[in-house]
Protein backbone atom coordinates (compact mmCIF):
# COMPACT_ATOMS: atom_id res chain seq x y z
CA UNK A 1 0.00 0.00 0.00
CA UNK A 2 2.88 2.79 1.01
CA UNK A 3 4.70 1.69 -2.08
CA UNK A 4 1.07 2.59 -4.55
CA UNK A 5 1.07 5.81 -2.33
CA UNK A 6 4.32 6.51 -2.59
CA UNK A 7 4.31 5.92 -7.09
CA UNK A 8 1.26 7.99 -6.93
CA UNK A 9 2.68 10.53 -4.76
CA UNK A 10 5.56 10.68 -7.68
CA UNK A 11 3.26 10.36 -10.26
CA UNK A 12 1.08 13.66 -9.22
CA UNK A 13 4.27 15.59 -8.97
CA UNK A 14 5.76 14.51 -12.33
CA UNK A 15 2.66 15.86 -13.44
CA UNK A 16 3.08 18.81 -11.50
CA UNK A 17 6.48 19.46 -13.09
CA UNK A 18 5.81 19.07 -16.42
CA UNK A 19 2.71 21.19 -16.42
CA UNK A 20 5.10 24.07 -14.97
CA UNK A 21 7.80 23.78 -17.76
CA UNK A 22 4.73 23.70 -20.29
CA UNK A 23 3.21 26.75 -19.01
CA UNK A 24 6.86 28.44 -18.47
CA UNK A 25 7.76 27.44 -22.11
CA UNK A 26 4.27 28.90 -22.98
CA UNK A 27 4.57 31.92 -21.45
CA UNK A 28 7.85 32.74 -23.32
CA UNK A 29 6.34 32.36 -26.59
CA UNK A 30 7.16 35.17 -28.83
CA UNK A 31 3.28 34.62 -30.22
CA UNK A 32 1.93 34.68 -26.14
CA UNK A 33 -0.22 37.71 -25.95
CA UNK A 34 -3.19 38.81 -25.99
CA UNK A 35 -3.54 42.24 -27.28
CA UNK A 36 -0.10 43.07 -26.75
CA UNK A 37 -0.39 41.55 -22.98
CA UNK A 38 1.35 39.09 -21.44
CA UNK A 39 0.37 36.26 -19.00
CA UNK A 40 2.92 34.49 -16.44
CA UNK A 41 0.95 31.39 -15.77
CA UNK A 42 3.13 29.66 -13.78
CA UNK A 43 2.35 31.94 -10.86
CA UNK A 44 -1.24 30.83 -10.96
CA UNK A 45 0.06 27.31 -11.26
CA UNK A 46 2.27 27.17 -7.70
CA UNK A 47 -0.15 29.57 -5.96
CA UNK A 48 -2.85 26.45 -6.98
CA UNK A 49 -0.24 24.00 -5.46
CA UNK A 50 0.00 25.61 -2.70
CA UNK A 51 -3.38 26.22 -1.62
CA UNK A 52 -4.66 22.46 -2.40
CA UNK A 53 -1.19 20.94 -1.25
CA UNK A 54 0.70 22.61 0.87
CA UNK A 55 2.93 25.52 2.18
CA UNK A 56 6.17 23.52 1.24
CA UNK A 57 5.19 21.80 -1.91
CA UNK A 58 3.64 25.89 -2.62
CA UNK A 59 6.94 27.05 -1.56
CA UNK A 60 9.60 24.51 -3.85
CA UNK A 61 7.26 25.32 -6.92
CA UNK A 62 7.16 28.73 -6.43
CA UNK A 63 10.95 28.48 -6.42
CA UNK A 64 10.99 26.40 -9.44
CA UNK A 65 8.72 28.92 -11.19
CA UNK A 66 10.98 32.26 -10.16
CA UNK A 67 14.52 29.77 -11.44
CA UNK A 68 12.86 29.50 -14.93
CA UNK A 69 11.20 32.70 -14.97
CA UNK A 70 14.71 34.39 -14.13
CA UNK A 71 17.03 32.32 -16.42
CA UNK A 72 15.19 34.12 -19.29
CA UNK A 73 14.99 37.27 -18.15
CA UNK A 74 17.20 40.17 -18.62
CA UNK A 75 16.69 41.59 -14.96
CA UNK A 76 19.32 40.08 -12.07
CA UNK A 77 18.91 36.49 -11.57
CA UNK A 78 17.02 36.04 -7.97
CA UNK A 79 14.15 38.20 -8.10
CA UNK A 80 11.45 36.06 -9.05
CA UNK A 81 13.08 33.32 -7.50
CA UNK A 82 12.80 34.39 -3.85
CA UNK A 83 9.44 36.44 -4.50
CA UNK A 84 7.85 32.95 -6.09
CA UNK A 85 9.28 30.96 -3.14
CA UNK A 86 8.17 33.57 -0.23
CA UNK A 87 4.42 33.85 -2.05
CA UNK A 88 3.76 30.14 -2.72
CA UNK A 89 4.94 29.50 0.87
CA UNK A 90 2.75 32.35 1.86
CA UNK A 91 0.09 31.35 -0.07
CA UNK A 92 -0.28 27.93 1.32
CA UNK A 93 -0.20 29.36 4.92
CA UNK A 94 -2.66 31.74 4.18
CA UNK A 95 -5.20 28.98 2.64
CA UNK A 96 -4.54 26.77 6.00
CA UNK A 97 -5.22 29.72 8.36
CA UNK A 98 -7.73 32.49 6.68
CA UNK A 99 -8.98 31.69 3.32
CA UNK A 100 -10.26 28.70 2.14
CA UNK A 101 -9.24 26.70 -0.94
CA UNK A 102 -11.84 28.07 -3.49
CA UNK A 103 -11.62 29.56 -7.04
CA UNK A 104 -12.08 32.72 -5.77
CA UNK A 105 -9.41 32.97 -3.49
CA UNK A 106 -7.05 31.50 -5.94
CA UNK A 107 -7.79 34.08 -8.75
CA UNK A 108 -7.21 36.73 -5.60
CA UNK A 109 -3.92 35.30 -4.32
CA UNK A 110 -2.66 35.18 -8.06
CA UNK A 111 -3.52 38.44 -9.01
CA UNK A 112 -1.84 39.66 -5.74
CA UNK A 113 1.38 37.90 -6.11
CA UNK A 114 1.45 38.85 -9.72
CA UNK A 115 0.79 42.37 -8.53
CA UNK A 116 3.36 42.32 -5.90
CA UNK A 117 6.27 40.50 -8.70
CA UNK A 118 5.37 43.40 -11.30
CA UNK A 119 5.46 45.78 -8.83
CA UNK A 120 8.96 44.71 -7.59
CA UNK A 121 9.97 44.39 -11.06
CA UNK A 122 9.23 47.94 -12.06
CA UNK A 123 10.56 49.42 -8.96
CA UNK A 124 14.18 47.60 -9.59
CA UNK A 125 13.92 48.03 -13.64
CA UNK A 126 12.75 51.92 -13.71
CA UNK A 127 11.32 53.28 -10.42
CA UNK A 128 14.56 53.33 -8.73
CA UNK A 129 16.40 55.00 -11.65
CA UNK A 130 13.59 57.63 -12.10
CA UNK A 131 12.54 57.55 -15.58
CA UNK A 132 10.01 59.80 -16.96
CA UNK A 133 6.79 58.50 -17.29
CA UNK A 134 7.83 54.85 -15.99
CA UNK A 135 4.34 54.64 -14.24
CA UNK A 136 2.32 54.51 -17.12
CA UNK A 137 3.92 51.56 -17.21
CA UNK A 138 2.22 50.51 -14.39
CA UNK A 139 -1.16 51.04 -15.98
CA UNK A 140 -0.16 49.74 -19.69
CA UNK A 141 1.86 46.70 -19.25
CA UNK A 142 1.35 45.82 -15.51
CA UNK A 143 -2.42 45.86 -14.90
CA UNK A 144 -3.03 43.69 -18.13
CA UNK A 145 -0.63 41.33 -17.07
CA UNK A 146 -1.89 40.94 -13.49
CA UNK A 147 -5.69 40.89 -14.93
CA UNK A 148 -4.53 37.99 -17.01
CA UNK A 149 -2.33 36.24 -14.81
CA UNK A 150 -5.56 35.72 -12.74
CA UNK A 151 -7.46 34.51 -15.30
CA UNK A 152 -5.19 31.77 -15.58
CA UNK A 153 -4.79 31.04 -11.74
CA UNK A 154 -8.69 30.43 -12.16
CA UNK A 155 -8.29 27.72 -14.73
CA UNK A 156 -5.33 26.19 -13.28
CA UNK A 157 -6.96 26.13 -9.67
CA UNK A 158 -9.15 23.65 -11.51
CA UNK A 159 -6.70 21.76 -13.18
CA UNK A 160 -4.76 20.95 -10.14
CA UNK A 161 -7.53 20.21 -7.98
CA UNK A 162 -8.68 17.55 -10.61
CA UNK A 163 -5.25 16.00 -10.80
CA UNK A 164 -4.91 15.35 -6.76
CA UNK A 165 -8.67 14.42 -6.17
CA UNK A 166 -8.07 11.22 -9.20
CA UNK A 167 -4.80 10.91 -7.04
CA UNK A 168 -6.48 11.02 -4.04
CA UNK A 169 -9.10 8.37 -5.54
CA UNK A 170 -6.19 6.27 -6.03
CA UNK A 171 -4.67 6.13 -2.89
CA UNK A 172 -7.62 5.60 -1.00
CA UNK A 173 -7.30 9.15 1.01
CA UNK B 1 1.01 28.70 12.24
CA UNK B 2 3.50 29.07 15.13
CA UNK B 3 3.91 25.90 14.68
CA UNK B 4 5.07 26.42 11.04
CA UNK B 5 7.88 28.62 11.84
CA UNK B 6 9.38 25.70 14.21
CA UNK B 7 9.07 23.40 12.18
CA UNK B 8 11.49 21.46 9.83
CA UNK B 9 9.80 22.54 6.75
CA UNK B 10 10.36 25.97 7.42
CA UNK B 11 14.08 25.60 7.76
CA UNK B 12 14.27 23.99 4.65
CA UNK B 13 12.72 26.87 2.82
CA UNK B 14 14.61 29.42 4.72
CA UNK B 15 17.73 28.13 3.79
CA UNK B 16 16.95 27.63 -0.20
CA UNK B 17 15.76 31.38 0.27
CA UNK B 18 19.26 32.57 1.50
CA UNK B 19 20.82 29.98 -1.00
CA UNK B 20 19.10 32.20 -3.86
CA UNK B 21 19.48 35.36 -2.16
CA UNK B 22 23.82 34.22 -2.26
CA UNK B 23 23.53 33.76 -5.96
CA UNK B 24 21.67 37.18 -6.34
CA UNK B 25 24.56 38.54 -4.28
CA UNK B 26 26.90 36.84 -6.76
CA UNK B 27 25.24 37.71 -10.09
CA UNK B 28 24.88 41.55 -8.88
CA UNK B 29 29.45 41.42 -7.36
CA UNK B 30 30.35 40.08 -10.81
CA UNK B 31 28.32 42.62 -12.95
CA UNK B 32 26.85 39.63 -15.27
CA UNK B 33 23.17 39.66 -13.75
CA UNK B 34 23.18 35.83 -14.23
CA UNK B 35 24.59 32.90 -12.17
CA UNK B 36 25.77 29.09 -13.55
CA UNK B 37 22.67 28.24 -12.21
CA UNK B 38 20.55 30.48 -14.56
CA UNK B 39 23.26 29.79 -17.92
CA UNK B 40 22.45 26.25 -17.42
CA UNK B 41 18.78 26.48 -17.56
CA UNK B 42 19.02 28.70 -20.18
CA UNK B 43 20.98 26.53 -22.00
CA UNK B 44 19.14 23.28 -21.58
CA UNK B 45 15.46 25.18 -22.32
CA UNK B 46 16.66 27.24 -25.59
CA UNK B 47 15.75 24.09 -28.02
CA UNK B 48 12.35 23.78 -26.62
CA UNK B 49 12.23 27.08 -26.78
CA UNK B 50 12.71 27.33 -30.35
CA UNK B 51 10.41 24.58 -31.01
CA UNK B 52 7.76 26.45 -28.75
CA UNK B 53 7.69 29.80 -30.51
CA UNK B 54 7.64 27.73 -33.96
CA UNK B 55 4.84 26.34 -33.12
CA UNK B 56 2.94 28.93 -31.42
CA UNK B 57 3.70 31.22 -34.07
CA UNK B 58 2.29 28.98 -36.68
CA UNK B 59 -1.09 28.96 -34.28
CA UNK B 60 -1.22 32.82 -34.02
CA UNK B 61 -1.11 32.86 -37.99
CA UNK B 62 -3.93 30.14 -38.35
CA UNK B 63 -6.18 31.57 -35.98
CA UNK B 64 -5.10 35.25 -37.25
CA UNK B 65 -6.53 33.80 -40.53
CA UNK B 66 -9.60 32.43 -39.08
CA UNK B 67 -10.74 35.52 -37.51
CA UNK B 68 -9.97 37.86 -40.85
CA UNK B 69 -9.96 35.37 -43.37
CA UNK B 70 -13.16 34.23 -44.52
CA UNK B 71 -13.65 36.29 -47.20
CA UNK B 72 -10.30 36.33 -47.83
CA UNK B 73 -10.20 32.29 -47.77
CA UNK B 74 -13.11 32.67 -50.53
CA UNK B 75 -11.22 34.58 -52.59
CA UNK B 76 -8.02 32.64 -52.06
CA UNK B 77 -10.04 29.52 -53.25
CA UNK B 78 -10.94 30.75 -56.15
CA UNK B 79 -7.91 32.34 -57.09
CA UNK B 80 -6.41 28.69 -56.62
CA UNK B 81 -8.96 26.81 -58.74
CA UNK B 82 -8.36 29.68 -61.46
CA UNK B 83 -4.12 29.66 -61.32
CA UNK B 84 -3.29 26.85 -59.71
CA UNK B 85 -0.02 25.66 -61.54
CA UNK B 86 1.10 29.15 -61.73
CA UNK B 87 0.27 29.87 -58.08
CA UNK B 88 2.42 26.53 -56.94
CA UNK B 89 5.83 28.52 -59.16
CA UNK B 90 5.21 31.82 -57.90
CA UNK B 91 5.24 30.31 -54.38
CA UNK B 92 8.68 29.41 -54.88
CA UNK B 93 9.66 32.38 -56.59
CA UNK B 94 8.20 34.44 -54.51
CA UNK B 95 10.20 31.83 -51.43
CA UNK B 96 13.45 32.40 -53.60
CA UNK B 97 13.34 36.06 -54.23
CA UNK B 98 12.65 36.53 -50.24
CA UNK B 99 15.19 34.49 -48.97
CA UNK B 100 17.82 36.02 -52.10
CA UNK B 101 16.74 40.08 -50.94
CA UNK B 102 17.08 39.31 -46.99
CA UNK B 103 20.69 38.25 -47.68
CA UNK B 104 21.46 40.43 -50.48
CA UNK B 105 20.78 42.89 -47.83
CA UNK B 106 23.32 41.05 -45.13
CA UNK B 107 25.63 40.75 -47.78
CA UNK B 108 25.20 44.44 -48.47
CA UNK B 109 25.95 45.02 -44.78
CA UNK B 110 29.13 42.67 -45.09
CA UNK B 111 30.30 44.08 -48.44
CA UNK B 112 30.62 48.01 -46.76
CA UNK B 113 31.81 46.65 -43.86
CA UNK B 114 33.86 43.72 -44.54
CA UNK B 115 35.58 43.89 -40.83
CA UNK B 116 32.21 42.67 -39.43
CA UNK B 117 31.60 39.78 -38.37
CA UNK B 118 27.92 38.28 -37.57
CA UNK B 119 25.95 35.38 -36.21
CA UNK B 120 23.06 34.70 -36.86
CA UNK B 121 19.90 33.67 -34.57
CA UNK B 122 16.51 33.57 -34.43
CA UNK B 123 13.89 34.76 -31.20
CA UNK B 124 13.01 31.93 -29.41
CA UNK B 125 11.43 34.05 -26.30
CA UNK B 126 10.07 37.18 -25.17
CA UNK B 127 10.76 38.51 -21.44
CA UNK B 128 7.23 38.57 -19.67
CA UNK B 129 9.28 40.93 -17.02
CA UNK B 130 10.24 43.34 -19.74
CA UNK B 131 8.25 46.33 -21.40
CA UNK B 132 10.00 47.40 -24.35
CA UNK B 133 10.40 44.14 -25.95
CA UNK B 134 13.45 42.40 -24.78
CA UNK B 135 13.56 39.08 -26.23
CA UNK B 136 15.85 35.78 -26.38
CA UNK B 137 18.10 34.36 -29.25
CA UNK B 138 19.01 30.93 -29.89
CA UNK B 139 23.20 31.81 -30.23
CA UNK B 140 24.70 32.24 -27.24
CA UNK B 141 29.00 32.43 -26.25
CA UNK B 142 29.69 28.96 -28.19
CA UNK B 143 28.53 31.59 -31.10
CA UNK B 144 31.11 33.95 -30.17
CA UNK B 145 28.18 36.19 -28.78
CA UNK B 146 29.55 38.96 -25.81
CA UNK B 147 27.25 40.60 -23.55
CA UNK B 148 27.33 44.19 -25.23
CA UNK B 149 27.28 43.15 -28.93
CA UNK B 150 25.14 45.32 -31.05
CA UNK B 151 21.88 42.79 -32.56
CA UNK B 152 20.91 44.04 -36.10
CA UNK B 153 18.16 43.29 -38.92
CA UNK B 154 18.37 43.52 -42.66
CA UNK B 155 16.38 46.98 -41.80
CA UNK B 156 18.74 48.15 -38.83
CA UNK B 157 20.13 48.15 -35.67
CA UNK B 158 17.46 46.54 -33.04
CA UNK B 159 19.52 45.73 -29.63
CA UNK B 160 21.93 45.01 -27.68
CA UNK B 161 23.36 41.66 -26.17
CA UNK B 162 22.32 42.00 -21.99
CA UNK B 163 22.88 38.28 -20.64
CA UNK B 164 24.41 35.07 -22.46
CA UNK B 165 24.55 31.48 -22.04
CA UNK B 166 26.87 29.21 -23.84
CA UNK B 167 23.40 28.61 -26.33
CA UNK B 168 20.92 31.40 -26.32
CA UNK B 169 21.29 34.75 -25.18
CA UNK B 170 18.85 37.94 -24.19
CA UNK B 171 18.94 40.87 -25.98
CA UNK B 172 17.53 44.53 -24.84
CA UNK B 173 15.90 46.63 -27.37
CA UNK B 174 16.69 49.81 -28.45
CA UNK B 175 13.17 51.19 -27.49
CA UNK B 176 14.38 50.27 -23.64
CA UNK B 177 14.91 53.39 -21.15
CA UNK B 178 18.36 52.14 -20.61
CA UNK B 179 19.63 52.06 -23.80
CA UNK B 180 21.27 54.57 -25.59
CA UNK B 181 22.77 54.67 -28.65
CA UNK B 182 25.75 57.78 -30.43
CA UNK B 183 23.90 58.51 -33.26
CA UNK B 184 24.00 60.68 -36.20
CA UNK B 185 21.10 62.55 -38.51
CA UNK B 186 22.65 61.45 -42.20
CA UNK B 187 20.92 64.65 -44.07
CA UNK B 188 22.34 67.13 -42.00
CA UNK B 189 25.29 65.56 -40.45
CA UNK B 190 23.97 66.37 -36.47
CA UNK B 191 25.30 64.12 -33.46
CA UNK B 192 22.71 63.07 -31.03
CA UNK B 193 22.07 60.49 -28.90
CA UNK B 194 18.85 57.95 -29.18
CA UNK B 195 17.32 56.77 -26.06
CA UNK B 196 14.07 54.99 -24.95
CA UNK B 197 11.44 56.76 -23.29
CA UNK B 198 8.37 54.31 -21.93
CA UNK B 199 5.69 56.95 -23.48
CA UNK B 200 7.26 56.48 -26.81
CA UNK B 201 8.48 52.91 -26.39
CA UNK B 202 4.69 51.73 -26.76
CA UNK B 203 4.32 53.35 -29.97
CA UNK B 204 7.20 51.38 -31.21
CA UNK B 205 9.46 54.56 -31.48
CA UNK B 206 12.62 56.29 -29.92
CA UNK B 207 13.76 59.61 -29.26
CA UNK B 208 17.15 61.42 -30.63
CA UNK B 209 18.20 64.06 -28.16
CA UNK B 210 20.65 66.53 -27.65
CA UNK B 211 20.06 67.95 -31.31
CA UNK B 212 21.53 71.78 -31.26
CA UNK B 213 18.88 74.68 -32.14
CA UNK B 214 20.17 75.37 -34.81
CA UNK B 215 19.70 71.89 -35.99
CA UNK B 216 18.34 71.30 -40.09
CA UNK B 217 16.90 67.82 -39.28
CA UNK B 218 13.65 67.41 -40.80
CA UNK B 219 11.13 64.46 -41.00
CA UNK B 220 12.32 61.66 -43.23
CA UNK B 221 15.97 62.09 -42.53
CA UNK B 222 17.54 58.92 -41.69
CA UNK B 223 19.08 58.31 -38.33
CA UNK B 224 22.07 55.89 -38.19
CA UNK B 225 24.94 54.84 -35.54
CA UNK B 226 27.80 57.30 -35.21
CA UNK B 227 30.41 54.65 -34.13
CA UNK B 228 30.50 56.80 -30.45
CA UNK B 229 32.07 54.81 -27.73
CA UNK B 230 33.51 52.03 -30.06
CA UNK B 231 30.94 49.98 -28.59
CA UNK B 232 28.70 49.59 -32.16
CA UNK B 233 29.47 50.22 -35.76
CA UNK B 234 29.41 53.22 -37.68
CA UNK B 235 26.34 53.68 -40.28
CA UNK B 236 24.13 51.31 -38.89
CA UNK B 237 20.68 52.47 -39.29
CA UNK B 238 18.55 53.36 -36.31
CA UNK B 239 15.43 54.81 -38.13
CA UNK B 240 14.02 57.46 -39.99
CA UNK B 241 12.98 60.91 -38.55
CA UNK B 242 8.97 61.58 -37.98
CA UNK B 243 9.00 64.77 -36.32
CA UNK B 244 11.65 67.46 -34.42
CA UNK B 245 10.70 68.97 -31.50
CA UNK B 246 12.05 71.42 -28.71
CA UNK B 247 12.85 69.58 -25.78
CA UNK B 248 11.23 70.78 -22.28
CA UNK B 249 13.94 73.48 -20.95
CA UNK B 250 14.28 74.91 -24.84
CA UNK B 251 17.56 74.34 -24.87
CA UNK B 252 17.67 72.12 -28.04
CA UNK B 253 16.03 70.10 -29.84
CA UNK B 254 15.00 66.19 -29.71
CA UNK B 255 13.87 64.20 -32.73
CA UNK B 256 11.53 61.86 -32.93
CA UNK B 257 12.46 58.48 -34.26
CA UNK B 258 10.38 55.43 -36.54
CA UNK B 259 12.90 52.20 -36.35
CA UNK B 260 12.69 50.08 -39.47
CA UNK B 261 12.02 47.13 -38.20
CA UNK B 262 9.26 46.43 -35.77
CA UNK B 263 10.66 44.98 -32.95
CA UNK B 264 7.78 43.24 -31.24
CA UNK B 265 7.68 40.85 -34.32
CA UNK B 266 11.23 40.51 -35.06
CA UNK B 267 11.91 37.20 -35.72
CA UNK B 268 15.53 36.62 -37.56
CA UNK B 269 18.52 38.93 -36.44
CA UNK B 270 22.52 39.16 -36.59
CA UNK B 271 24.47 39.94 -34.17
CA UNK B 272 27.43 41.42 -34.65
CA UNK B 273 30.20 39.52 -32.87
CA UNK B 274 33.19 41.60 -33.88
CA UNK B 275 34.03 44.70 -35.80
CA UNK B 276 36.78 46.93 -36.50
CA UNK B 277 37.75 49.28 -33.53
CA UNK B 278 35.25 47.35 -30.99
CA UNK B 279 35.46 48.28 -27.11
CA UNK B 280 34.26 45.88 -24.64
CA UNK B 281 30.80 47.33 -23.45
CA UNK B 282 30.66 46.93 -19.45
CA UNK B 283 26.65 46.59 -20.16
CA UNK B 284 24.76 47.46 -23.69
CA UNK B 285 24.09 50.55 -25.39
CA UNK B 286 27.23 52.67 -23.38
Amino acid sequence: METKKLFWLIAKHTVYALLLLLLFFLQEAPAFTLFGARAIPVIGLFIAVSMLENEFAGGLYGLAAGLLCDSASIQIFGVASMLFLVMGCAAGLLSMYLVNARPRSAVLLTAAAAAVYGLVCHYILYGVWGYAGAARLLLTHTLPTVLLTAAWGFALFFLVRSIRDAVQARIGG
Amino acid sequence: MRDFFRGRTFKILLALLILVFAFMLRAAYDGTGSTVLSRAISRAAAPVQRVVSDASQSVADTLSHLFRGGRIARENEDLRAENAALREQLVDHERYKAENERLRAYLDIKEQSPELEFAPAQVIGRDTADRFFSFTIDSGELDGVKVGDPVITAEGLVGFVQRTTAASAQISTILDVSTSVGAMDIATRDLGVTEGTVALAEEGLLRLSYLSRESKAAPGDVVVTSGTGETVPKNLVIGTVTEVLPDAKGLSLYAVVQPPADLRTVRDVLVITSFAGQVPAASAGQ
